[in-house]
């Protein structure tokens, strides 16, 4: 460890989340540095939870029996919430956003609401065109 | 004593006083984000991205939802009649079977990414350059297997910005806004995933050479591999979108 060793806000509480600069940059020590086998493991564990689910999905898609079972608004509901799952395994554990501090996690999640009130805006603004002709 | 002296002063003053302060959060001690400054701007880019790519695909989902023929019915084109078949090999009656391999292709050459940058905080220098290698290997694979959906469907079934030979049963012209915006909606959104892809390899192949050539080593830190990592899982994340959105919503 460096003398610049300088505490994240977790001083006393989590050890393995303190902050080292290292020339340019710095790291955060990550449970996985104590522990690189684990960390492989879960890894691995993630790709076959996605994997899972696109297999799951496959079968919603190819077979007859959820549309019969929930109608065709139930699939796609059904797919989104899907792909909504393999989006918070990407980003929480393949790109680390659940390792990082709180600040950061909300700095990038809470802008992407922008992205829920545009899809909301246009399910109710959006049959206007509906009286254009359009060719 | 001139401004430029007296500010000099100032300056140095402040740099003396700074010194003898202990890190508190009043003067830069604690880390708000808690990451380095390139992998927090690597984070925000990522935002903006996302913010493009989620307009073109609600746009996506505005102009299926409003395709209509005359009688009312949707003018939208089945998408398993598009994608029916694995394109230049088999012909027909297996849908979603390349897109699964794509897929898998992309959803795996994140994994040896994420395996890369795990690697990187060990200082493993030659599993990363192994890993990466891995990466830009999947990268290829998926973009070839674009390039055969996309001159399969540009030169084999005749699909244009301007035309769909697959178009409803009510539109015998082709001609028809669900029709036409089908083949616009997945030109543009799929081009513009694969012109990721194709700079995230690019970027993939710069940064492993720096890698094997050990200027992360000399650093200190593979701090470089988790931004380029960042970005990878980010093409990734935007596929699972549209995998949902054009091939399994029927």
């Amino acid at each position: 460890m460096s003398e610049h060793t300088i505490d994240a806000g977790h001083a006393g509480q989590e050890p393995d989340s303190e902050v080292i600069y290292e020339g340019h940059g710095f790291n955060v020590i990550e449970h996985g540095v104590h522990h690189p086998h684990s960390t492989r493991k879960q890894i691995w564990r993630v790709f076959f939870v996605m994997l899972a689910i696109t297999v799951l999905e496959f079968f919603i898609a190819l077979t007859p029996y959820t549309e019969a079972a929930v109608g065709r608004t139930g699939k796609i509901g059904i797919f989104f919430l899907l792909t909504v799952i393999k989006a918070f395994y990407i980003v929480g554990y393949f790109m680390h956003l659940k390792q990082e501090k709180m600040n950061m996690a909300y700095a990038i999640l809470i802008p992407l609401l922008f992205i829920l009130y545009l899809i909301t805006l246009l399910m109710f603004e959006g049959s206007v065109s509906t009286h254009i002709p359009l060719p | 004593m001139s401004t430029i002296e007296a500010s000099t002063e100032l300056k140095a003053k402040w740099h003396e006083e700074s010194a003898e302060l202990k890190p508190s959060v009043w003067n830069g001690g604690r880390v708000p984000m808690g990451v380095p400054f390139g992998k927090m701007m690597m984070w925000f880019f990522l935002l903006s991205d996302a913010f493009t790519f989620s307009s073109l695909l609600v746009a996506y989902g505005y102009f299926r939802a409003t395709a209509t023929l005359p009688n009312g019915a949707s003018s939208w084109v089945t998408p398993e009649k598009v994608f029916d078949g694995i394109p230049w090999i088999v012909d027909g009656h297996m849908p979603l079977v390349f897109v699964g391999i794509m897929t898998f292709i992309l959803i795996f050459s994140s994994v040896t990414m994420v395996l890369a940058v795990e690697a990187g905080h060990r200082m493993d220098k030659k599993t990363v350059v192994k890993y990466m290698i891995f990466t830009i290997i999947g990268g290829l694979m998926f973009l070839s297997c674009q390039a055969m959906e996309w001159s399969h469907l540009i030169i084999k079934e005749g699909l244009r910005l301007n035309f769909n030979p697959f178009a409803a049963s009510g539109d015998p012209t082709g001609m028809t806004h669900g029709s036409v915006m089908f083949g616009q909606l997945f030109f543009t959104i799929t081009g513009f995933h694969g012109f990721h892809v194709f700079t995230g390899v690019i970027i993939n192949c710069l940064v492993c050479s720096a890698a094997y050539r050990g200027v992360f080593q000399k650093k200190g830190h593979y701090e470089m591999v988790e931004k380029v990592g960042l970005y990878w899982h980010f093409v990734d994340l935007v596929w699972v979108f549209v995998f949902t959105l054009f091939y399994l919503i029927n």
